[in-house]
């Protein structure tokens, strides 16, 4: 008799899972139903289960209540979800090609990049009513993408690519550089520090479903990409040599992972501003709690992420009302809390 | 026929040479010692096997030269058990051997029910199958070279590579797992290579030994050939006995230097 090995997802994986389906439709319907006009959140339920499920749950809001919906609420709910969903499933994507605990998705200067063009579009900002796309989020994506460009040409520079450990340096010259601009841009304008300063701490504001539209193309490739690789980044970590040994090109799935994750994540940066804390939290909490094989972390860090940013706007939006947190305040100032907890209570070890 | 041939092989770094001009052959089923003072060229000589350091001269299996194979095709014909693992704690052990699969897995593909029997016949064959769901965090040196050795199984490849499979281990999990390696050469009829640094192990087990020093090939026989008192003082700067038991191992023991003229060898 031969021991037949188990490889479905364990349990504990498949509970994860519909905690965290149900964590996402509960944080999406309280999303859509609180803020300053609040909405009943039975009528509230049943408009979103008529018109995306075409169930008939009788009657649900009145036509301003529905308008307030679609228009304000939903959009700005979905656009958390994605963007949530889109830091920790890059969170994840990065601390596995880079076999680093510490690995976020602004490793590599995708926020120092997007910060410096935001604070260029907000200080000399062109006028850019007549453009399709306003310039803030074009500003701010170029600069990720350049920023992270610009590491990965210092590395390649620097020696044959088998060192991950050149990237990150590199990566971390080219994040104080910009810094260093981004500063000086910031200190020159005094006036606009206040909107730059606010970018910089996130914010998810939405003007209809514009945002949504904008980063959603980024967010479904970036993801798809990310969730094909997730054997391959189980294993690359048994490290570089041992995974090439094993047949796998190293240097191709670490390239095709790195440019997948950082277009998501400079896509929803341009949109969100730098929120942070999500794409190494998340990650780190489903390790600790569920399992360390990115078949489990990537699907289930893009599902937590989602439901905790919009958990997360919710507090934003409510905590101090009328007037809006930041809210990369409120994930560290949540999130960080609920990290401990998990650290303690958890038999599991990291990465 | 599995051979393995290593044809005028040099291995440079940064102007260092740790392998020159190296010849030899292993033949089909054969279990080849490198044997050798550290930083003689044993590993480095594994690693270019794998292409995974560059080198020039010719490496070839069966007159297939290993250098124009794509990494796929090269890991379903050649496994190596490195010397020291990075084993992720928190990874099972079924998952674990899985990872062997990968040559045969397509770039997006994920395992199916060949890869699952092939993985559950090699952890049976391990006598791993009390282990399947522990996590490799959780092993003991012994078990964990185990695990190692049946990830390489898994690649179901005719040719395999050992880089010091027991410098970790006691004498008697030592042992075991060269026993092992062994039972597994003798039924499936792998070719082994092993980097050894137990004289009188790599004797017993291998079936001719090849003694590297400082890069370049010193001596290639069987172990009585090899396994020499001056030979190893000279080349390890040790001070052994060397004895012949009657059937016919050989025992290398490290006798105490008397400072008759025993000197470090640089």
């Amino acid at each position: 008799m031969t021991t037949q090995i188990e490889l479905r997802p364990s349990r504990l994986g498949r509970v994860a899972l519909g905690v965290g389906l149900l964590t996402l439709v509960f944080a999406i319907t309280a999303g859509a139903a609180l803020g300053p006009a609040g909405l009943p959140f039975s009528g509230v339920s049943s408009e979103l289960a008529n018109r995306i499920f075409r169930i008939n749950l009788g009657e649900g809001l009145s036509e301003r209540q529905a308008a307030i919906l679609w228009q304000i609420r939903f959009p700005r709910v979905v656009l958390g979800a994605l963007v949530g969903g889109t830091l920790a499933l890059c969170g994840a994507a990065y601390q596995g090609v880079f076999r680093n605990p510490l690995a976020d998705p602004y490793l590599l200067g995708v926020a120092s990049g997007a910060g410096l063009g935001a604070t260029l579009a907000i200080v000399y900002g062109p006028d850019s009513s007549s453009w399709p796309v306003g310039a803030l989020p074009v500003f701010a994506f170029a600069g990720a993408l350049i920023a992270v460009m610009a590491a990965w040409v210092v590395a390649k520079g620097a020696g044959p690519g088998k060192n991950t450990a050149i990237l990150i340096l590199a990566g971390v010259a080219v994040a104080a550089f910009l810094n260093a601009i981004q500063t000086y841009v910031q200190q020159r304008q005094t006036d606009s520090l206040r909107s730059v300063y606010a970018w910089i701490l996130g914010r998810l504001s939405t003007s209809g479903w514009y945002e949504v539209w904008l980063v959603l193309p980024y967010v479904v490739v970036a993801s798809v990409v990310i969730l094909l690789h997730r054997r391959l980044l189980d294993v690359l970590s048994v490290g570089e040599e041992e995974a090439s040994s094993l047949g796998v090109r190293t240097e191709r799935v670490r390239a095709t992972v790195i440019i997948a994750a950082t277009l998501g994540t400079a896509a929803v940066v341009a949109v969100s501003g730098l929120i942070g804390f999500v794409g190494i939290i998340v990650p780190h909490a489903i390790r600790l709690a569920v399992s360390t094989s990115y078949k489990v972390v990537l699907p289930l860090s893009a599902l937590f992420g989602a439901a905790f940013l919009v958990l997360a706007d919710i507090a934003a939006r409510t905590v101090a009302s009328p007037a809006e947190l930041p809210i990369g305040v409120i994930t560290a100032f949540f999130g960080a809390p609920f990290f401990v907890v998990v650290l303690l209570t958890s038999r599991k070890g990291t990465i | 026929m599995t051979v393995l041939s290593f044809e005028n092989v040099n291995i440079r770094f940064d102007g260092f040479e740790a392998v020159s001009a190296l010849t030899a052959s292993v033949s089909s089923g054969e279990w080849l010692g490198l044997i050798g003072p550290n930083g003689a060229g044993k590993s480095s000589l594994l690693r270019a096997a794998l292409q995974l350091v560059s080198y020039s001269g010719k490496i070839c299996i069966d007159h297939q030269d290993l250098h124009v194979l794509n990494r796929k095709a090269l890991s379903r014909i050649v496994a190596l058990v490195p010397q020291n693992p990075i084993c992720p704690p928190d990874m099972t052990v079924s998952e674990y051997v899985l990872l062997g699969r990968t040559p045969y897995i397509g770039y997006f593909g994920s395992e199916g029910a060949k890869d699952i029997a092939v993985v559950s016949e090699v952890i049976e064959r391990l006598y791993l199958h009390d282990f399947t769901n522990r996590t490799l965090g959780t092993l003991s040196g012994g078990e964990r070279q185990r695990v190692v050795l049946g990830r390489a199984l898994a690649q179901q490849a005719p040719v395999l590579l050992l880089d010091e499979p027991t410098s970790a281990l006691d004498i008697g999990h030592q042992q075991q797992v060269l026993e092992l390696v062994e039972e597994l050469r003798r039924h499936d009829g792998l070719t082994v290579v092993s980097a050894m640094h137990d004289l009188t192990m790599a004797g017993q087990f291998c079936d001719r030994l090849l003694l590297l020093s400082n890069g370049s090939q010193i001596a290639l026989g069987t172990a009585g050939e090899v396994l020499t008192e001056t030979v190893i003082s000279e080349h390890y700067g040790a001070s052994v006995r060397v004895i012949h038991d009657e059937d016919g191992s050989v025992i290398v023991i490290p006798s105490k230097a008397q400072n008759k003229g025993a000197s470090i060898v640089t």
